[in-house]
């Protein structure tokens, strides 16, 4: 039995050996054949990877159309170095290519750009290809030679070849599925470019072609040398969504030392490496950058190979799948934040800025949220000083500190109160009760109880009413302003309490030290409209809270009635209110505050106007703040602001 | 079995005699095509990389050198000392995965001073040896009681050798294992019993001990023979979702999954996952292309031109045969098969000729190591086996690998030169 197992052990290894031999054989002999006198190795690498970039998340309205929409796509890099030189155009070529009404001045532009090009790389006119181009059969390598090369592959020492098609700027259109003018101009610039500097790597020069024409260029690149698509994603930005979605800003200098070639950058020259440029631009600021990890998507990997039938058909084999970026639905209503953009653009004052926020009273979501700038700085969420509309700080400080509202004190117009500090008010108010200081905007009464309440009180105030240091919505685009709006509760250099003594006048009242932005003090109002329960503004329907578990401030909760009046009276009351000639105001029900802060620019005198308000009184479900900033004296927050306001409003109520 | 030949010592033999049965043991017929496969493997290595040569014939000579001082010594003396030795390759295997150097993601590599050698090389020679020494006079392997010390003298270094990672080595002591308790008589249902329980533990073992890497070459093996298949058999069905993607989906989403939420770690792992799975398919696709670039009769020496590209990676060591394809084509695999055909019937004839149940088992054992791992490394470079990481024996680099093949077949070999006293006929069975 041992030597018949041992013979059959023998046996089974013969047979493997056998198998492993015809598999040579396969290979060797009869791949040969089948691959009709080309070799495999001869194609190097039947397929080739790709990556496949993912649809990029796009940012959607409230109502889910496209705020911002990202297209991946590809751009074409030519490589001059490499680039099949049969393409270049002939002078007569690219004037026949001008696309019918062109304008005298691109057709000089192009003309210029036609000189500057070294005569001999535009062909003229009825110039035959100088020289053809061969490819070796078996490993691929081409040389130009006029006939068939008599000399053996430098590669492989082959003296097998065959023809390389000429490649004219017509093929390449078709292939790019773009107009012959385009390719046409491409090419022109490029080698503008390249007159420049020989060793330059020319890149996108033609923005988009489609997915067809990468696989072509990808698969033959024996036959579209030196052409190389590049993934790169377009986008296409709304313009009421620029603001929070679309900030696009200059590359830094961190940018551009990640990007630059290093060797171009030792030579001082600035070239972006070409694979990084595009995701890098895209989604650099705003909401954009704050989730651009879900955005993104995650790339995925294909395999695209020749079939053995015929080598001018490729299947395409997914090995990783692709995961596109996910969406982003935000709160913002596309009418009000047009509006909102279209108020703060025509109501900013020249060499000024305008913010405006319109949030929903019953969630704290964000349905507006618009500045005047168009760079990266978000006016909306940045500090400034607030003027009178901080005085709701000081009233809650106040209320929260046992003081009754119906306390007196007398306001004397322009007077130096107890603690050293002063005031001014625009009217002597006599003795006043808060309830009235609040309504006639009165100086003197809240300068007085913010010296009487003190630091302390004014911070707690601040932080129940969400006036925190710490930026609202994330820290997206945040700003120019670092200050945190409660510097007045540090001591500073020198003596704090003599700080404290000089500058509580001021802070009460939304001077001097106080600080908060639009966005900080249209929350504080939307908390006391919504009856003290502790809204917090979100802009994506992602983080929107249950309404049941939005805690309630007691301290806020107790006062918001009375301080709903209040406000209620800015607007309604007749005699006194400081926004009682709005009418638009008060055809919508509104209650609210006006705010008039003084500040300077180059040493001229400036105010800070603005209005915050919510509609309607009673059953309050907008709040719409528009701040200007430094606008010409005489320009009362009521008046530059009101009105604003009041569209804003009934826009919201309207959706 | 008498005690007298458990304990004989052989035949009283003069010097000049024993030289002479030392001599005839070095059989032509084992040692000329194993000779030849070095010459061709240095002369694989001369086109390949030249540096490497020097070296390569350095170990070669070494390794001939304790072939015949492995002839020389009694292997009965040495079976005797087997156990210790089996316990010494075991502490250094432990000793590899604590100390051990890594070389390509895997620690496989022990550093004695200046040398560094492979103690899983040595562990093959001492599986077959102990398992030569266990199973010789014993009948109880007749019994499903009687397989275990052996099963477990073989998983214990091949589950360390698996945590190096060195998933292809460890495989190669199954085929090492069945075969020999075959040749001693196990009942072949019960081998085929244990197979099939391995087969089934086939799903388990894939959840726990593959790396992932290993999982990717292995389905980089099994999708593209199904599409072989397809193409073959003409149809054309839609492939949207190709076979390699459907496995490969579960590891890819996972991971992305994870990376959805901006993990960076899970990113990273599934770039490195994806690098492994491409890593796989490359290489497998660049052998079968430098394979069949040999074509009938070969591009010639230094000639190829996937060889003077690099195109095949690690193309000295366990893709020596790309090059040697490549160089002398087709006419040039038959002669590598023929080298191996008689290498394994020269084994044979031995493990046939001498009587004593170790010295038979000593030659099955290695015909079956080497004939194994011929085979697998054969079939992987021609595109018809899994990427392991396993030197095809005496063509390539690498000095443990060399040392310990000639050893072995040393080993095979001894029982010629120290033939015992045999006062039984029995056999096996």
């Amino acid at each position: 039995m041992y030597e018949q197992r041992l013979r059959r052990l023998l046996a089974v290894f013969y047979v493997l050996l056998g198998v492993i031999g015809a598999r040579a054989f396969s290979l060797q002999v009869l791949g040969a054949e089948e691959s009709a006198g080309r070799t495999w190795a001869s194609l190097a690498d039947r397929s080739r990877e790709f990556i496949v970039h993912p649809r990029r998340g796009e940012i959607l309205w409230a109502d889910g159309s496209k705020m911002v929409s990202n297209v991946p796509t590809y751009g074409l890099e030519i490589l001059w170095g490499t680039v099949d030189l049969r393409i270049v155009p002939t002078v007569e070529d690219l004037r026949a290519a001008y696309p019918a009404g062109l304008s005298a001045e691109r057709r000089s532009a192009l003309e210029s750009k036609l000189r500057r090009v070294r005569p001999k790389l535009l062909m003229p006119a009825g110039a035959t290809q100088p020289q053809q181009r061969w490819a070796c059969r078996y490993c691929g390598t081409q040389r130009a030679s006029r006939g068939a090369p008599t000399r053996r592959c430098r590669d492989c020492t082959s003296l097998d070849y065959e023809e390389v098609p000429p490649l004219y700027p017509e093929d390449l259109a078709i292939l790019l599925e773009t107009s012959v003018h385009r390719v046409h101009v491409a090419l022109i610039a490029a080698m503008g470019r390249w007159e420049m500097n020989t060793h330059w790597r020319s890149h996108a020069m033609l923005a988009r072609i489609p997915d067809s024409a990468v696989e072509s260029l990808s698969l033959f690149p024996e036959r579209f040398a030196g052409l190389v698509p590049l993934a790169r994603n377009g986008r296409e930005v709304d313009a009421a969504g620029r603001m929070i979605a679309g900030g696009t800003r200059l590359p830094d200098r961190e940018d551009l030392a990640r990007l630059t070639d290093e060797r171009r950058a030792a030579r001082g020259l600035h070239v972006f490496r070409t694979e990084s440029v595009s995701p890098a631009l895209v989604g650099s600021s705003l909401i954009e950058k704050e989730y651009d990890e879900l955005l993104r998507g995650i790339p995925g990997l294909s395999e695209r190979s020749r079939t053995r039938a015929s080598d001018f058909e490729a299947r395409t084999d997914v090995i990783r799948p692709v995961q596109d970026g996910t969406d982003l639905r935000t709160t913002l209503l596309r009418n009000v934040q047009l509006l909102a953009l279209e108020e703060v653009e025509r109501g900013a004052p020249e060499g000024g800025h305008g913010a405006a926020v319109v949030l929903d009273v019953r969630s704290g979501a964000v349905i507006a949220l618009a500045s005047t700038s168009r760079d990266a700085m978000d006016h909306a969420r940045s500090h400034v000083m607030p003027g009178s509309v901080y005085k709701i700080v000081t009233a809650v400080a106040l209320l929260e500190a046992g003081h009754s509202p119906d306390e007196i004190l007398t306001c004397e117009g322009r007077a130096r109160i107890a603690t050293g500090g002063r005031y001014v008010c625009m009217h002597s108010d006599g003795d006043i009760a808060l309830r009235d200081a609040f309504v006639r905007s009165c100086n003197g009464y809240f300068s007085q109880q913010a010296a009487a309440v003190g630091a302390d009180g004014l911070v707690a105030a601040a932080r129940r009413l969400g006036l925190a240091a710490r930026p609202l919505l994330g820290t997206f685009g945040s700003g120019r302003s670092t200050r945190a709006g409660l510097e007045y509760s540090r001591p500073g250099k020198g003596d704090p309490e003599l700080w404290r003594r000089w500058n509580l006048p001021q802070i009460g009242i939304g001077q001097g030290a106080a600080s908060a932005s639009p966005l900080q003090i249209a929350v504080a109002y939307a908390r006391i409209a919504a009856g003290g329960r502790l809204l917090q503004p979100f802009v994506l329907e992602r983080d929107r809270p249950d309404p049941a578990t939005i805690p309630v401030d007691p301290v806020l909760a107790r006062w918001a009635p009375f301080l709903r009046d209040a406000a209620r009276s800015v607007v309604a009351d007749e005699e006194h209110g400081t926004a009682r000639r709005e009418a638009a105001l008060a055809a919508l029900r509104a209650a609210g505050k006006t705010g008039t802060a003084d500040t300077q620019v180059r040493g001229v005198k400036r105010n800070n106007t603005s209005f915050v308000g919510y509609a309607p009184y009673d059953d309050p479900r907008y709040c719409a703040i528009v701040v200007f900033e430094n606008m010409p004296q005489k320009r009362y927050g009521a008046e530059a602001a009101g009105d604003p306001v009041a569209r804003l409003l009934a826009e919201a109520l309207r959706e | 079995m008498s005690s007298e030949y458990v304990r004989g010592g052989g035949r009283s033999l003069g010097v000049s005699q024993r030289w002479t049965e030392i001599a005839r043991a070095l059989d032509p017929r084992v040692l000329v095509p194993a000779l030849l496969l070095c010459a061709l493997g240095l002369a694989t290595l001369l086109a390949d990389r030249p540096e490497f040569v020097a070296g390569q014939a350095r170990w070669m000579a070494v390794g001939i050198v304790l072939c015949v001082a492995t002839v020389i010594l009694p292997y009965r003396r040495m079976l005797a000392l087997i156990y210790p030795a089996y316990g010494l390759v075991l502490l250094a295997l432990v000793a590899v995965l604590l100390l051990g150097r890594e070389v390509n993601g895997a620690q496989r590599w022990l550093q004695l001073g200046p040398l560094g050698f492979q103690p899983s090389e040595m562990a093959k020679v001492a599986v077959v040896a102990v398992l030569a020494r266990y199973i010789r006079f014993r009948r109880d392997q007749r019994t499903v009681k009687g397989l275990l010390t052996p099963f477990l003298l073989t998983l214990m270094p091949l589950a360390l050798i698996v945590k190096q990672p060195d998933l292809g080595t460890a495989l190669m002591l199954f085929p090492v294992l069945f075969v020999m308790l075959w040749a001693a008589g196990a009942r072949s249902k019960h081998l085929a019993t244990v197979l099939m329980l391995g087969a089934l533990s086939i799903p388990v073992l894939w959840t726990v001990a593959l790396e992932p890497y290993q999982k990717r070459r292995v389905m980089t093996f099994v999708a593209p023979v199904v599409e072989d298949a397809r193409d073959w058999a003409g149809a054309y069905l839609p492939r949207v979702v190709s076979v390699t993607a459907l496995p490969l989906r579960a590891a890819g989403g996972a991971a992305g999954a994870a990376a959805a939420g901006a993990d960076v770690d899970a990113r990273a792992a599934a770039a490195k996952l994806a690098q492994d799975e491409r890593d796989a398919r490359y290489h497998r696709r660049r052998s079968m292309i430098a394979v069949a670039a040999g074509g009938f009769s070969g591009a010639g020496f230094r000639a190829g031109v996937m060889n003077r590209t690099d195109a095949v990676p690690e193309s000295w060591t366990d893709f020596v045969f790309t090059v040697h394809a490549e160089e002398r084509g087709f006419l040039g695999v038959l002669f590598l098969l023929g080298l191996e055909g008689l290498l394994l019937l020269g084994l044979a004839t031995t493990a046939r000729e001498v009587k004593e149940p170790a010295a038979r088992l000593l030659a099955v054992g290695a015909m079956t190591l080497f004939g194994a791992q011929a085979c697998q490394n054969l079939a992987m470079t021609v595109g018809m086996a899994p990427i392991t990481g396993l030197p095809l024996p005496f063509l390539s680099y690498g000095g443990s690998s060399m040392l310990s093949s000639w050893i072995l077949l040393g080993l095979a070999l001894n029982a010629r030169a120290h033939k015992p006293m045999v006062f039984t006929e029995r056999d096996f069975d």
